[in-house]
């Protein structure tokens, strides 16, 4: 891979912190304790240990395979036809990240702020950005990433002991939840909140020092749990889990709670000005992402090219006539499905048998 | 070509720079409230007054109102609708403006309206993203709209304090309950306790707080008075100050004032004894002697010792009054008993177990007072 596609330590764990800082933004924290309730933190410290076990495989499996990513990996295994498999189920998969970030984020600002312009412009907007950063190249997304994450950091530490004074530790109470069952069975499925973890399939390749891999991946994931973690206990907290009712953004409400002394009240603008940058960043290395399995399945020279047709299929994507409820099944109960398939089923696969055929090669 | 290409980037640019347009909405086109107030109509909707504030002295009254104002500096203008979405959409038609919530600092709801239950109204406002959780929530004894006319004659010149001084007082009198919209409506979703509100009583010329409205569900049940509300807010932690005023156990007939405050944090222990709550409540106040009539010696460790017992006495008998009457008279859990005895549990199935709700009205309290008197003000011994 070219030099100038290889990041630093710094860098790659900022693009997986934003792409956990993105999930936080677009309602898992609610997902979660919706399904958990007052068992969340114990949940999620169950399911961070599961997340860990099953990364710290990952980086054994992947141990094998310098500067490969899953597509590479899958070439070695079965040939082109297992690549171009892998690589279609992949981008179809970053392309409905990237659809459902666009069109809810979108529609959470033409709610919130923009209600007087059509929804459209808003998506014009974040298509425009994500195609010029694609354009500048791989190197500007990693360091706007770079400089966005510490500020997203600390916007999250800020929501988090900002609204102390609210905060009603009853609700964490019973600590289990509701019942054994749903918090360590049907809590399972929460284990989807670390999607992160797709990311580490494909990072590889982009690493400026590979044999850090474990150092680097170790560190993103606990620090993405972490923040996960204080968002989570920040929403239990603040919001009764026993009702029905959903917000549109959780964040969004925990922030709005967000008071600091008697003169300062409504500092939310802010943060959602954070979180657009964040957006625009997190959109454009999932479609670089997208351009790099392209270029590996068509091999392009120049990938570059290839960001205004995916930004074009994006932009089409997010045009489709998709109502509340629909998004709704997409978020709550397609994409958390269609991510751990990917995650721990087919990732996992082949990556388990290409190190049997990579040991049997070598005997 | 270059040079065409710039020169077209920068006329593009200046075209959204340096011109106007036609259809955005600015400041003007906004109409900023400071209240909104929800009344019961004769024939089954709901009146929306909201008031604004203004330099006329005129009133006017818009839609189907047949009210009027005597506001000086405040408008208050109604409409009779179905929803309150609707009222706005005819009051906005009325007065050619965009009504805006995020200056609102008060919802008033008259006590007829309440006790038919305000969760419609609740939600409709907290999907507004304009709407402040900060809010007040102000329960009116009459109506809201005469809660709102009243107010606009307080001399307030300040529209954004206007309600201030019905809202603010909790700090300084424990006379009613901090109730901000976020706040309440957290407790109507709340499984775990039941919201309360400001409760004020809307005299001929003037309006003030008298303690708390509470609520069951969404439904208003009743209301607690000012002794209550102390006794609620030392129970919840919620107190800051307050002035009680006692029998003066020096000098017969004669009374004394104390400013108190709570040194540590109430503590709450919930039983369940043969299937029935017994909840131990021990509460930490620390109070200044204000005024205790012609003859006092605070020098004296035995005066402080007695007064103290005389508060201690005083306040135990406080919240057993107050306690009896939300669970035994009006049957709710305003404190949040029910939050504070799940913690016992590991799982909300193995708590549902104890039935809560149904054996709550037949809790019995015990109440240990700590009183400290740490200071008798400027002098010790008159």
């Amino acid at each position: 891979m070219e030099n100038s596609y290889k990041l630093g330590n710094i860098e790659i764990i900022s693009i997986i912190l934003l792409v956990m800082i993105n999930k936080l933004i677009l309602n898992v924290p609610y997902y979660i304790v919706n399904l958990t309730g007052s068992g969340s933190i114990i949940n999620i410290l169950y399911i961070g240990i599961i997340d860990f076990i099953i990364l710290l495989v990952i980086i054994k499996l992947l141990n094998k395979f310098e500067n490969a990513d899953l597509l590479d990996i899958s070439e070695f295994l079965a040939g082109k036809k297992l690549k171009n498999f892998i690589g279609i189920i992949s981008i179809a998969l970053f392309m409905l990240v990237s659809f459902i970030t666009l069109i809810d984020f979108s529609n959470v600002l033409h709610t919130i702020y923009f209600s007087n312009f059509d929804v459209i412009y808003i998506l014009l907007i974040f298509i425009t950005g994500i195609l010029i950063a694609n354009l500048i190249g791989f190197k500007s997304i990693a360091r706007t990433a770079t400089f966005i994450i510490p500020f997203a950091l600390i916007s999250v530490l800020i929501s988090f002991f900002s609204v102390w004074d609210n905060y009603d530790l009853e609700h964490l109470t019973p600590i289990l939840g509701k019942d054994y069952y749903t918090t360590f069975g049907l809590g399972l499925g929460n284990t989807f909140a670390m999607y992160i973890i797709v990311y580490y399939y494909f990072i590889k390749p982009i690493l400026k020092r590979p044999e850090e891999f474990k150092k680097i991946s170790i560190i993103s994931y606990i620090i993405s749990l972490i923040i996960l973690l204080l968002t989570v206990t920040s929403m239990l907290t603040l919001f009764n889990t026993t009702t029905s009712s959903e917000p549109i953004n959780s964040l969004f409400l925990l922030i709005r709670q967000i008071e600091l002394g008697t003169f300062i009240q409504r500092v939310d603008s802010l943060f959602i000005l954070l979180w657009i940058f964040s957006i625009f960043s997190y959109l454009s290395f999932v479609i670089f992402i997208v351009n790099r399995i392209l270029k590996k399945m068509l091999n392009v020279t120049n990938e570059k090219m290839l960001s205004f047709s995916t930004c074009s299929i994006l932009f089409g994507l997010t045009l489709l006539p998709i109502n509340v409820s629909k998004i709704h099944f997409i978020e709550n109960t397609l994409y958390k499905y269609i991510i751990l398939g990917f995650m721990f089923g087919i990732g996992l696969i082949i990556l388990i048998l290409a190190n049997i055929k990579k040991i049997r090669g070598n005997k | 070509m270059k040079k065409i290409l710039t020169l077209m980037i920068i006329l593009n640019i200046s075209l959204f720079v340096f011109t106007g347009c036609n259809n955005t909405t600015g400041i003007d086109n906004y109409y900023f409230i400071i209240s909104i107030g929800l009344d019961l109509s004769d024939n089954g909707l709901i009146k929306l007054s909201v008031q604004n504030s203004s330099n006329s002295s005129e009133s006017e009254s818009g839609g189907s109102s047949d009210s009027s104002s005597q506001s000086s500096t405040y408008k208050i203008y109604s409409v009779e609708a179905n929803t309150i979405d609707e009222g706005i959409a005819i009051l906005n038609n009325y007065l050619n403006k965009k009504i805006n919530l995020t200056h609102c600092s008060a919802l008033i709801i008259s006590e007829e309206l309440a006790k038919k239950g305000v969760k419609t109204y609740i939600n409709t406002l907290a999907n507004n993203p304009e709407l402040r959780h900060t809010c007040n929530i102000i329960i009116s004894s009459t109506t809201a709209y005469e809660l709102m006319d009243k107010v606009s004659n307080s001399g307030e010149v300040f529209s954004a304090r206007l309600y201030d001084y019905l809202t603010n007082t909790t700090d300084y009198t424990g006379f009613t309950v901090k109730s901000t919209f976020g706040k309440f409506f957290q407790g109507l979703d709340n499984d775990y306790y039941e919201p309360t509100a400001i409760y004020t009583k809307v005299n001929d010329s003037t309006v003030q707080t008298s303690g708390i409205a509470i609520f069951e569900k969404d439904c208003m049940i009743g209301h607690l008075d000012a002794s209550d509300s102390i006794a609620h807010l030392i129970t919840t932690n919620d107190l800051e100050e307050s002035v009680i005023t006692l029998d003066n156990p020096f000098l017969e007939g004669e009374k004394i004032d104390l400013k108190m405050s709570l040194y540590k944090d109430t503590d709450i222990d919930i039983q369940l004894i043969n299937n029935t709550p017994f909840i131990s409540i021990s509460v930490y106040p620390e109070g200044a002697v204000l005024s205790s009539g012609n003859n006092f010696n605070y020098i004296d460790n035995e005066n402080i010792k007695k007064l103290e017992n005389n508060i201690n006495n005083y306040i135990e008998k406080l919240l057993n009054d107050y306690l009896y009457t939300i669970s035994k008279e009006y049957n709710t859990d305003i404190v949040g008993f029910k939050a504070l005895y799940k913690s016992k549990f590991l799982t909300r199935d193995e708590f549902y177990k104890t039935h809560w709700d149904e054996i709550f009205q037949d809790s019995f309290f015990k109440i240990t007072v700590n009183t400290k008197i740490n200071s008798s003000n400027l002098f010790n011994k008159e």
